[in-house]
């Protein structure tokens, strides 16, 4: 780990750049990891609804947002 | 077709049309427009690349940069960190669970229903699709011209050739986070 990197990990989450650094970044994150997880459900067979049941979200919602990305 | 398009816009579009015929490749593609918003330094299109370190030797490289770490780059990883979130520790699980470079896949943008290109000229029919989607990027965003920007979300909308897009996605580009920073670079230039 380098100096800048030890610099920001003591930074402080009441700094309100390192803050907002950390909401962008774990939306990113989580955008990766919903189209893994989705791609995932759809390789092993998962319907469509029980994807959106299981994320939350409704069903078309799931379907417009990943459908055009799964195969299968 | 191009009345609408701002100063930045039309370099972008000359430079992709100039650099493919230099090229002797013929038409420009959507490969071509988007090295194209990369050199184009004042375009919004080239900050909002910049600010994800995206430049335009980036995209012409064949290494496309960290892979495994969803586009995160360090500065992130360590703001994630100073909020309690391993990121490294997110990377190393998924990856023991689905291998290697399973968060390198791109992020796709949300579909919009196809239809016919417009535009001929010295680009080949996915430029000009590009072209036509970026005056709807444009429209939906209620803004009258179309700047680099919105030739830029057109691109991210349509998807780019490989190796770009890998090196978009490692960077952590994506349509939807894109369209944000270009808000915000308009609001910061308004």
């Amino acid at each position: 780990m380098d100096d800048t990197q030890q610099l920001a990990a003591a930074a402080s989450a009441a700094d309100p750049g390192t803050g907002l650094r950390a909401v962008a970044a774990l939306r990113k994150l989580v955008e990766q990891l919903e189209a893994l997880q989705v791609r995932n459900a759809r390789s092993h067979g998962w319907a469509w609804q029980a994807i959106a049941d299981a994320l939350g979200v409704t069903r078309q919602a799931v379907h417009q947002k990943h459908a055009n990305r799964t195969v299968g | 077709m191009f009345e609408r398009f701002t100063k930045d816009a039309r370099r972008v579009v000359l430079t992709a049309a100039t650099a493919a015929g230099d090229a002797g490749a013929g038409k420009a593609g959507p490969g071509d427009l988007l090295l194209a918003v990369a050199v184009d330094g004042e375009g919004v299109g080239a900050r909002v690349l910049a600010s994800y370190g995206v430049t335009a030797t980036a995209l012409q490289t064949t290494d496309p940069g960290p892979s495994g770490r969803a586009g995160l780059t360090d500065e992130e990883i360590s703001a994630l960190r100073s909020v309690g979130i391993d990121a490294e520790e997110v990377f190393r699980r998924i990856e023991e669970a689905f291998g290697p470079g399973a968060l390198d896949e791109p992020v796709p943008p949300p579909p919009q229903p196809r239809r016919r290109g417009l535009v001929g000229g010295p680009f080949d029919k996915d430029a000009r699709k590009t072209i036509e989607l970026s005056l709807r990027e444009a429209i939906a965003l209620r803004h009258r011209n179309i700047g680099s920007e919105h030739i830029l979300l057109a691109l991210l909308r349509q998807g780019v050739p490989e190796p770009m897009s890998t090196v978009l996605a490692r960077h952590g580009v994506s349509y939807a986070d894109a369209r944000e920073r270009v808000l915000t670079e308009l609001h910061r230039a308004a």
